[in-house]
This record gives structure tokens, sequence and C-alpha cells, in this order.
């Protein structure tokens, strides 16, 4: 039975089970790029800024080996207003570019993420059950927040660190062959030292951060249930042991976190160390050719400012590939997200139908599976037209609700049809079905707002009064006008004040409201006394004269009134017919109804009942 | 039974001191390890200084005396080669050095800033299941897991590497400062002329756009809302057709926070332009400063590349310092956000009676209770039940009987009244014990995403394979359980199986029956399961070797009528006491549904003779 939207799934707990490949998925964040190259211009600016910075990097250096130069060559007739006036050109000119980097990056971030989100929202609306039994309110969540700001960070921030990154040290290092290639060659010797401590270390560094993030996420999870249950927690006393076994997961991520941070704190010093051997190259062998008359002293200091920057994108980028690569695994989910095909196919979104109501509904040999190995339902037959009522009974787990769930077209028939006014009902708009559809599902949901909101949800353009008729209907108006604020108080998304059996009625009289053409009720009325129970079925009496109803329910005066009553049990309609016609079979119906009359003896409660009409 | 000592300690308000025992020792070790890191940084520069002197005048009375001194032991025959091979030695060496003290820096910032998540973590965790219940009434689950975890996570990332942020610059300046003195004091106040600037500008920006920050964090506050809002009711959304509706909702919202973080951020980059340009400008200057000074030959050359790589450092250290002044609000927010869990009310701790075990009889004496302190939602409650009792409540929803059993629980507490455990005021008694007392089955059980084995361990920890079978046996889930996969380790949850809503009921009566406490509560259990099941689980627990206090909630009179005595409860009053064949002759309610029950009984009686008949 997957039919059943469990809490206990908040949040997934196994978040980081998959892709522990170190391999960099090219296409994945292409893919993920292609929303950020949608933004061509303000991509092309970003670049651009990013470039010029990156350029003038080394100005700086540049300025002050011209500053000196000219001072060793010409003494006190050296120009310094010249050079003062190109380094604050120079600094107006980086300062300009960077306004324009940081504004253009975070929009262009902000328009990424809005529309990444904005996809994988229309897709999620558009799954059906099966989707959502698979995939935690918490597992989704985290996909369309945390996983879209940091896979647009990283987009944005990495391309451009990138850009910046390549055209600094492209720049410098072009800079630095042209004024001496021999000395420019020592200060990168090193580079291949870097490069293979980068490697080394990015390694270790994804590890241990893919364990720091799946260790997060359990914590998460575990915080998470941890209110959900608060109260079987407290009246299991359990508390102790809760906090023991959290305890473990804290002290998994102290020891995980720990290990990251220190290796993120040695590979820094190492390439800052490489950066001083590569300062100290350049003084000693560019000191000799200073000495020798080969190189200029603005060369030389210029040379030593640069090489301790020089190096510096490097981390950057090391930082990005760790990042990347920590990231995949929430990359793939989005993706996964968006691009989950519905298996049911909705139709034209909006396409008014011609049909005018629902005037039957046809179920031909239907067979049912939420997964491969296990038949939930099979050859199912079943018809009902307009102004009948289908009761399905029989023993828990038997298939009742998925049989429901079917017939709203929230999950499809793995084999044979259902056809709703002679036509499959996956030739038919799936909206406008829905639409005349009312549904109480097995467990009701309360939105968060007032009582009022929640009962109109079923029909958002209806009257206030005609929303207090259909909680009169449904059994739950005088509950409400017994509540201080009646139906302006807040249900609550924790919905803690309202009891099962209130949650109920809410749920019936919204689908009343939504005046619907196919009336659904699954165990819509099993939290709520015989007497509320009796009521609302007189409610609905009026309402159904020329419409269809499915019920699903335990109590059998609920359902002995029904035009047919389909006994299902392991998943096959065992016994149909009416009331009477399951009596006289006398087969398993027959037996679930003696049941339910006072268990002793049939005879002893007839005794009572005559005492009582005496 | 020794119920768990918890030391009860007020509630402690964090502080950012606060949080920090424990700890304050390695920060003060890495404060120190962070100074020598510092003063070691300025060996490179000021070895250059010197070599670039000895090299630019051609004279070793510029050299530094000790590296002079081993350069001419080693070399004495290539005076300047090896003053320069030595002096690039050492200034890697000490380079090195730096760099292994600001390792140790960093480490040991990693373990207290874990150390001290890990334990705000912990201590969250455990306020959390010691909080009073009705703490959740007042809550959204999903904020609370917010403030424990991404909030823990902006403490930490403080913690890491902003908390000794403004220490840092302050020590990298008093350590800088007085070298830049020595040289030359007017340079050395031209090298911080702009840092007031810097300092006062950045703190100026972000006073000023705090409340930007915290509109944008409302945005994406609302947005995480209508998510999580739309996605735990989307089996609703999508049986009403509201799909456009929401996604209005949605867009709006994403929008909201799209434009709200484009905003902040044009802020930010203008912010970031003119503060790099200040910075800029301050390295130019000590650029003009020093060419200046050079060229009237009151600086050297060397003295020239000191100054500009020195103050380099120095104004970019301060201007990262600056971000701190925003991580530093933002961290006080959550430290706030973090503190209202750590105030809330905790459950107290009382002494635990003396007699070992209880006999189980329950006394409401005139108890009332309210949530809201307005309307009563139990109104002067007397009830006796005797020990090894059983007890059946009906009542229509919400007429107080659920309320009744979380005032037995304890969690809410009693406006008046007393409520007696053998003669004991509950509220005079250690809560947990109360608890272990009492085996309880809530309407809408929560079991944990673990497996049924664990599930089931809730109830009694030490459960032996003979209880835990006959525990499901007596629930009538024995059967489904072995039917899983991995029968009793089978995972409940979405990597598991999903269990339908009776089955969950089963489940949880199976754990409350594990626990074999004096007392049993079954509050509205047995509504997802069919009458056959239902009947043979009321057999079960009526089996006199098992027999214990017993409060069921139920709707079926099948279920209540089996009961000794019947409460019928109308708007938190008990209206009606007494067993069923009494109440059935009474004019109330209680009766009326009788009259139903009758009503059926009859038609069954009848219908029966009629379909064996003929």
């Amino acid at each position: 039975m997957a039919d059943v939207y469990s809490e206990t799934d908040l949040i997934s707990t196994d978040e980081f089970q998959d892709s522990e490949n170190a391999k960099m998925e090219v296409s994945l964040w292409q893919r993920l790029f292609g929303y950020v190259l949608h933004y061509r211009g303000h991509l092309l600016v970003v670049g651009i800024c990013g470039a010029v910075v990156g350029a003038t990097e080394m100005t700086y250096g540049l300025v002050t080996k011209w500053l000196i130069d000219d001072i060793q060559a010409n003494g006190t007739q050296a120009s310094l207003s010249t050079w003062a006036a190109l380094i604050v050109a120079a600094s107006a000119v980086v300062s300009i570019a960077m306004v324009g980097l940081v504004f253009y990056v975070s929009k262009l971030r902000a328009m990424a993420s809005f529309d990444i989100r904005r996809d994988a929202f229309l897709n999620i609306q558009k799954q059906s059950f099966k989707f959502f039994d698979k995939r935690p309110v918490g597992w989704l969540m985290a996909r369309l927040t945390s996983d879209c700001e940091r896979l647009t960070d990283i987009l944005t921030w990495a391309f451009i660190d990138f850009v910046w990154g390549t055209a600094m040290m492209l720049s410098m290092g072009v800079v630095m062959v042209i004024l001496n290639w021999k000395l420019a060659l020592c200060a990168f010797s090193i580079l291949p030292i870097i490069g293979w401590a980068t490697i080394k270390f990015r390694r270790s560094i994804l590890r241990t951060a893919r364990d720091v993030r799946s260790t997060n996420s359990l914590i998460t999870g575990s915080f998470n249930e941890s209110m959900m249950g608060v109260l079987t927690s407290k009246s299991f006393v359990q508390e102790s042991k809760n906090l023991q076994e959290f305890t473990h997961l804290t002290d998994r991520m102290y020891t995980s976190s720990v290990k990251n941070l220190t290796l993120a704190a040695l590979y820094m010093p190492i390439v800052m160390t490489m950066a001083s051997v590569s300062t100290g190259l350049v003084l000693s062998i560019g000191g000799m050719e200073f000495l020798n008359g080969i190189l200029l002293a603005g060369s030389l200091i210029a040379f030593l400012l640069w090489v301790r920057y020089f190096f510096e994108p490097t981390i950057e980028m090391a930082h990005w590939f760790t990042e990347m690569q920590t990231a995949q695994a929430s990359a793939e989910r989005i993706l996964a997200v968006m691009d989950a095909t519905p298996d049911i196919d909705a139709g034209d979104m909006l396409a008014a139908s011609q049909h005018n109501g629902v005037s039957s509904i046809k179920v031909q040999e239907v067979d049912f599976a939420y997964s491969e190995q296990k038949t939930v339902l099979s050859e199912i037959n079943l018809q009902a037209d307009s102004g009948e009522t289908i009761a399905l009974v029989g023993p828990t787990g038997g298939g009742k609700t998925t049989l429901a769930n079917l017939l709203c077209r929230f999950y499809e028939p793995t084999s044979g049809r259902i056809l709703v006014n002679n036509l499959d009902y996956r030739e038919i708009p799936l909206y406008w079905y829905r639409s005349q559809l009312g549904v109480v599902l097995q467990h009701p949901h309360v939105f968060s707002g007032s009582i009022l909101e929640n009962i109109r949800y079923g029909r958002t353009d209806a009257s206030d009064s005609e929303v207090f008729e259909a909680a009169k209907l449904a059994g739950a108006h005088g509950f409400i006008e017994a509540m201080e604020q009646s139906y302006s108080t807040e249900a609550g998304a924790s919905g803690c004040k309202l009891s099962a059996g209130q949650k109920q009625l809410l749920s019936i009289a919204r689908a009343i409201l939504a005046d619907p053409q196919v009336l659904v009720l699954d165990e819509a009325t099993s939290s709520v006394d015989t007497d509320t129970e009796q009521h609302i079925q007189r409610g609905l009496e009026n309402l159904l004269k020329d419409r269809i109803c499915f019920v699903i329910a335990h109590r059998l005066s609920t359902i002995r009134n029904a035009t047919r009553i389909a006994f299902i049990h392991e998943g096959r309609i065992v016994e149909l017919g009416s009331h009477q016609e399951l009596l006289k079979i006398d087969g398993q119906y027959a037996d679930m109804y003696r049941q339910q009359s006072m268990r002793d003896s049939i005879a002893s409660s007839f005794d009572l009942a005559d005492k009582t009409s005496e | 039974m020794k119920p768990p000592q918890h030391t009860e300690r007020k509630p402690s308000r964090p502080t950012l001191w606060l949080i920090t025992r424990g700890e304050r020792l390695r920060y003060v070790v890495a404060t120190v390890s962070s100074t020598i890191s510092s003063v070691c940084t300025l060996g490179l520069p000021l070895v250059t200084m010197y070599a670039l002197d000895v090299l630019d005048q051609r004279d070793f009375g510029y050299a530094n005396s000790l590296l002079l001194a081993i350069a001419e032991y080693f070399g004495p025959n290539t005076p300047y080669a090896s003053y320069l091979v030595v002096s690039a030695v050492f200034g890697v060496v000490i380079a090195l050095l730096a760099s292994a003290f600001q390792f140790g820096r960093d480490r040991l910032s990693a373990q207290a800033s874990e150390g001290i998540a890990r334990r705000l973590r912990k201590v969250l965790f455990d306020r959390i299941q010691r909080v009073k219940a009705s703490f959740f009434d007042r809550e959204e689950i999903g904020d609370l897991v917010q403030r424990c975890t991404s909030d823990v996570e902006t403490v930490r990332r403080y913690m890491h590497s902003d908390v000794d942020a403004l220490a840092r610059a302050l020590l990298i300046l008093s350590v800088m400062f007085p070298v830049l003195w020595w040289r030359n004091p007017t340079l050395a106040l031209y090298s911080v002329v702009l840092m007031p600037v810097v300092v006062l500008g950045g703190i100026y920006f972000f006073k000023s756009v705090s409340q930007l920050f915290k509109q944008t964090d409302e945005a994406e506050g609302k947005l995480t809302a209508v998510l999580q809002e739309n996605l735990t009711g989307i089996r609703v959304v999508q049986a009403f057709a509201q799909e456009s509706k929401e996604y209005e909702r949605f867009e709006n919202s994403n929008r909201e926070f799209r434009d709200r973080y484009i905003r902040l951020n044009a802020f930010e980059a203008v912010y970031w332009g003119i503060s790099d340009f200040v910075c800029m400008l301050q390295s130019a200057i000590v650029l003009i400063a020093s060419g200046y000074l050079v060229m009237n030959e009151t600086l050297t050359i060397g003295e020239l590349a000191l100054f500009t790589s020195l103050s380099g450092i120095v104004i970019w250290r301060v201007r990262q310092m600056i971000d701190v002044v925003e991580h530093t609000g933002k961290t006080l927010v959550s430290l706030r956000r973090i503190n209202h869990i750590l105030a809330s009310e905790q459950e107290p701790v009382q002494p635990v009676p003396e007699s070992a075990s209880i006999r189980g009889e329950i006394t409401f004496e005139d108890v009332s209770l309210t949530y809201d302190g307005n309307s009563k939602q139990l109104d002067n409650i007397d009830l006796s039940i005797r020990a090894g009792e059983t007890i059946g409540l009906v009542g229509r929803p919400g007429s107080g009987k659920s309320t009744l059993i979380r005032a037995l629980m304890r969690f809410y507490p009693i406006a008046s009244g007393r409520i007696l455990l053998d003669g004991i005021d509950i509220e005079s008694i250690d809560v947990t014990w109360l608890r272990k007392q009492i085996g309880c089955v809530l309407q809408e059980p929560f079991l944990f995403s673990k497996t049924v084995r664990e599930n089931l361990q809730f109830g009694n920890l030490a459960a032996s394979e003979d209880e835990f079978n006959t525990a499901t046996r007596l629930a009538a889930i024995h059967t489904t359980i072995n039917e899983f996969s991995a029968k009793f380790n089978t995972k409940i949850g979405e990597r598991g199986v999903n269990l339908s809503g009776g089955q969950r009921q089963r489940m949880a009566l199976a754990r409350a029956l594990l626990t074999r406490a004096p007392i049993l509560i079954l509050d509205d259990v047995l509504s997802g399961v069919d009458t056959r099941t239902e009947s043979a689980i009321l057999r079960n627990l009526g089996d006199p070797e098992r027999r214990v206090t017993t409060i069921i909630v139920a709707h079926r009179l099948t279920t209540i009528r089996q009961v000794e005595r019947i409460v019928v409860m109308d708007q938190g009053r008990i209206v009606q006491v007494g067993p069923h064949e009494k109440l059935m002759y009474e004019p109330g309610p209680y009766r009326e549904l009788c009259d139903i029950q009758n009503l059926l009984d009859e038609t069954i009686q009848y219908e029966t003779e009629v379909a064996s008949h003929g």
C-alpha cells in the first residue's frame, strides 16, 4: 500500500547514498549553465567586467615598475603626477567594473535561480501521486530551496572566478614573460607542484565534504522526526535514547567536519608557501640579473609584487572544483525533478471540455501495480451512472483506496481502461476531469489559513454563505461556530487544535462546496461518531441525486444504502451487487455484515431492541 | 526503575561569549598562533627590502647583519649571490613558519567552532524533546528545524572564521605598523590614512542596508512557507485541480524574493566598488608618496618595496574585517532564534513515587482544561476508573475525548481540579514516571522512519523475540509484518514499506502493548481497521491474563458496547456514564446512537433470515 502519505518521510535520511563518483559530469553542468546562458546580455557584461578586473590586477605592479624606472632614470625629473593619474584612473576603471560585476552576477544568479525553481515547481505540479509516494516533502523542499541557491551560486560565481582568474593569470603571465621570460619561467616553475597538491587535496577534501553533507542531512532529518514524533517519544519516555542516537550523529559530524576543515587549512598554506618559494626564486635569480644590469630595479620589484598574487586564483578555482563536485549530486537531483515525465498525461491544461458533467464511469478489466513485483488490483470491472452510489468494502489492505485513487486518476491503470462518459479518461483533459471531482482523502489535509479559507479551497469563488451551507451539510458548522473566532479561526499548518474527526468534517465540507459531479469519499467519516455520520449522510442524499458517488467505509450503516456494493478482497472484486443481493449470496459481505451486529448473538440484541421499543 | 536523570539548569541564554565555554583555551592558543603567523608574514618582505637595498646601492652596509654573516660563512667568494640565496632561503623558511602557525590557528578554530556547534545541536535536541507539548501548538515545525540547523550553521561559520577577525586585523596592524613606523614614520601614517574611511564607511553601509537584509530574508522565508504548504497539501491541490492558483501564489513569492535579492545586491555592488576604490587609492597614495621620497632620496628602493607590499596586506585585511560586521549581525539574529527554543519552558523533573508498581486506578476530580484561556475544552470532569476497568469514551468530534487523554498524559496542564493515579496527584509526580505507567496509542499515530523492530522497541527496548511476536499477534499485525520482504527488519518510510492507515494504527497498538504498562489508552485506534479485525483485537485485549486499566476512544458501537462502562462526552462535559445495558435505556445521546444501531440490528436480523430462507 503505497497510497499513504506518511509524515515520517518528511525529510529523507539517506540523501547522499548516490553519486560517489569523483568524475565531473560535464553534461549536467552544461544543461544547468543553459539557465545562465539564457541571459546572454547579462552574462556578457559579467564576463567583460570580470576580465577587466582580472586583467587590471597587474596594473599596480606595472605602474610601480614604471615609476621606479622613471625615478632611477630621471631622478627628480620623474613625472610622478603622470603615474599618480594613471594609477587612479586604473583604480577607477577596476572599481566601476567591480560594481558592474557584482550587480550583474547577483542579478544573473537571482534570475537563474528564479527560472530553475519555477521550472522545477511547474513540473512537480504535473506529477502523479506515484511521484510523491517516493519523494518526501522535505526532499523536494531541499531541491527547490537550498539546492537551487547553491547551484546558481556555482553557475555564476564560479564562472566569474574562472574568468577573473584566467584573465589575471594570463595578463600577469604575459607581462612577466615580456619583461623577462627567464625570470617568468622561474616564477612559474612551482606551478606543477601547486597543481599536484591541488589534485591531491581536492580528492580528499571532496570525500570529507560529502561526508559532512550526508551527516548534515541526517541531522536535519533527525531534528525533523524528533519534532514530528514528539508526543510519541514523550508517551514512551524515549527522550534519553533519542538523544543518545543523536549524539552519535553529532559526533560523526564533528569528526568529519574537523577533518574537512583541517584539509582545507592545510591546502591553503601549501599554496601560499609555494608562492613564497616562487618569491625566493625571483628574488635570488632576479637579484643577480639586476646586479648584472640585465633587469631594471622596477621590473624586479614588480615581479616580487606579482608573484605574491599570481597563484591566488588557483585556490579559488580549486575551491570551485570541490564545490562543483560536492554539488554534483544536487545538480543530478534537481535535473531529475525537472525531467521527471509525469506518468499521467494531463492533456491540454486549460482546454474547456465540451462534456457537460459526468454521466457515467466504467471500469473495464483494470489491473494495477505500484511496483512490478506486486499487483494490487486485478480484473476490476465496475460501472456507475448518474445518481448511483457505489460502496467499496472489504478488509484493510485489500486495495479499496487504490481503486479510489485510480478513479480520481491520481494513478492510471497498469492495464485495462476507465471510461468517463464512454471515453477513456486518458483522452479527457485531466484538469477538466478533476474539476468534476470532489474528493475526501483518507488523511485529511488542513492548510494554514482560516477555516473559511480551508473550506473555500473546494471552490474559490464560493460566497461566505455557500461555505456555511457546505459546513452545515458536513456537520462541521456546529463546532466551528463554537470556536472563539468562528470561521476566521486559524486552522494552522500544525493543525494541532483540530481533532482528526474535525479535520474530516472540514474536508467533507470542502468537497461538498466543490459541488462535484463525482464524489469520492475514502473513509471520510472514520473518526466521526455515528450520530454525526448519519447527519452527514442525510445531507449528502440530496446532493447526490444526479451525481456519482464512490464511498469507502468500514461502518456498514454508511454503505448499506449504496446502489451497488463491491466487496474487494486481495485486489479483486469478489462480490458485487446491491445490499440485498449480496446478502442472498451469503458470502463474505454477509459475513462482514453480521459482524456489525451487536456481537454476542443476534438473538440477544433482538431482545434488547424489543425491550427498547416497548 | 529509575527515570533518566537530567540535571535541571535554568535555561541559559547563549551569548557569543557564553557559547564559547569550553573552547576558550583553543581560541586563546589560536590567537597566539595567529600572532606568530602575522609576525612571520613580515619575514619575506623585510628580507626582500634588505636584499634590494644591497643590490641597488651595491653596499653590504644595507644588509641584514645576521643574513650577511651566514652568507659570508657559506660563500665568501660570491658575496652577492650567496647573500641573495641565503635571503631567499631564510624568507621561505619564515614563510613556511607563518603557514604552519596559520594552519595551527585554522585547525584550532575548526575544532573550537565544531565543538560549539556540536554542543548547540545536542542542547537543542535535548530541549526540543523535553519542552512542554503545548510549545508545538504555537510553532511551525519547519521553522523550528531551520533554527536547529541553518541557524546553528550560521553560528558555526561565524565561530570558525569571523569571531577572531577583529583580533586578527588588529594584530596584523599592530605588528606591521611599528615596522613601517620604524622605517619611515611619515610614510607609515600615509599608509593608514584612508583606513578610517574604509572602517566607518563599511559599518555605515551595513547599518543602512540591514533593513534590506531583513526584507530579503523574510521574502525567502515566505517562499519557503509557500513551497512547504503546496508540497504537503499536493494531493488536495491536485484533487481540487487548483494548480494554477497555486502556481500564481508561488510565482508571486518567487518573484518577490528575486527582486528583493537583486535590490539588496545593487547596494552591495556599489559598496564593493567604492570600498575597493578607496583601498586601491590607499595603495596608490603609498606608492606615489614612496616614489616621491625615493626621488628625494629619503627612502630606499627596498623600503619602497616594503611599504607597497605591507600596506597592501594591511588595507585588504581591514577591508575584509568589515564583512564581519555584517556576519556579526546575522549571527546575533541566529543566536536569538536559537535562544527562542532554549528559553522555552521545560517539563519539570519531579520526585518519583516509591511504590514499585501501581494498580491503575484513575480519578478525575473536577478537572477543567483550556487551550487558549477562553473556551473550556474540559469542563468540570468528574470520573473515577477502577483498576483493571475498561472505559469507552464516545462523543462528537471536538467534544473533549482526546483532550481528556492529553490531560492524563500531562501533555497539557489542567486549569483546575486534580487527576489522581492510585490516589497520587499526577501533577506532583515525575512526568516520565507517569508516562511509563501508560501504554498509549495516539490519534493519528506517528511511526519513525526506522525498521519495524526499532519502532516496536520504542515500547520496550528489552523486548524479546517472543514478546514481539505476542504483541504483534494481539494487534493483528503479525501476518502483515511477515509478508514484508525483510519482516521485522523492514524499514518504514519511503525507502521501505508505506503502511496504510489501518496498518499504522495496528503497528502503534503493538508498540503500546509491548510496554506492558498497567494502563492502556487507545485513542481512536481502530477507525481504519475493518470490523472483523477489530473484533479480534478487542477479544485479544479482553483476555483476563492481560487485563489492565483501559481507556478506548471509539465511534463504532460494536466496539463501545463491549466495555464495562461508557462515558459520553459533549462540549467538554461528561453527559452520561454507565454500562451499555444501562445507558441504552436512559434518554440521551447514547440512546440515540443505540437506536441507529438497533435499527440496523433489526434489519440485519430480518435480512439474514430473508436471505437464508428464501
